[in-house]
């Protein structure tokens, strides 16, 4: 892949993030919080991260990636 | 998130809230662009006069109710079912309007969908030039690049009908070339 490729597929996959049902967004959020709650606790700022049933963020981000590692195997 | 939305609904039909809008990030997200961080839900609110006509905080009965519910504060913000939920008073000409012409959009959760208050996306353009923080020009660019690259959404028109009635043309215009 060269760098036009890359660019073309990463705007291809936010794209794809931008279209997703607000609850699976909702998801991506929780697992951005989780991820970054040590960080900004280390640096002494308290977060809360919502403690709400949401869609697997993993289970979501492999949907989205599936057509692009489809095309790579080709 | 459909319990929190869903106890927003009820304190409107309670009459506590006259009525609401979803603000900030979330609000953001209803709209197709990608998920941005964020922390909190904002939420503009108007407080019903009669009830706050006894108390020197308008908010004063809302987080009473809030808290016979067992909601607790955990510094700014009331944690309603599991999310720290700011409410802003709706006092700003522009926010008032927003709240006002804000449409009913669908949450579908895990648990239940439910119908939520979210401002047109031009008036969150709007707010977030008030705003005018780096992140606001971020989600700014979001929606305007959104706009120009998927399905439109944006009403360009009303957003610079807006954008001149309430004098923020100049830092608009830095925005959208940007």
């Amino acid at each position: 892949m060269n760098i036009e490729q890359i660019a073309e597929s990463k705007k291809k996959f936010r794209s794809r993030l931008a279209r997703l049902p607000i609850n699976e967004k909702v998801a991506l959020i929780v697992s951005m919080q989780r991820r970054n709650a040590p960080i900004l606790s280390a640096r002494g700022v308290r977060v809360h991260v919502w403690q709400i049933p949401t869609p697997s963020a993993a289970d979501i981000i492999r949907r989205l990636s599936k057509p692009q590692q489809t095309k790579t195997s080709d | 998130m459909e319990a929190t939305l869903r106890i927003l609904n009820e304190l409107e039909q309670e009459g506590l809230i006259e009525r609401y809008a979803l603000a900030g990030a979330m609000a953001a997200m209803f709209y197709p662009i990608e998920p941005v961080s964020t922390y909190d839900l904002d939420v503009f609110i108007f407080v019903t006069p009669k009830r706050s006509a006894l108390s020197l905080d308008p908010f004063n009965g809302l987080y009473e109710e809030l808290k016979s519910r067992g909601y607790e504060w955990q510094d700014l913000y009331l944690i309603i079912e599991g999310i720290p939920v700011q409410f802003l008073p709706a006092e700003k000409p522009h926010i008032v309007e927003a709240v006002q012409t804000a449409v009913d959009m669908e949450y579908k959760g895990e648990l239940e969908t439910v119908i939520t208050h979210v401002p047109r996306a031009e008036y969150l353009m709007l707010i977030m030039l008030d705003a005018g923080r780096q992140k606001d020009k971020d989600r700014f660019r979001l929606l305007w690049r959104a706009d120009a690259e998927g399905p439109s959404f944006l009403d360009r028109q009303l957003l610079a009908d807006l954008v001149s009635k309430y004098g923020w043309q100049k830092k608009y215009d830095e925005w959208i070339r940007s």
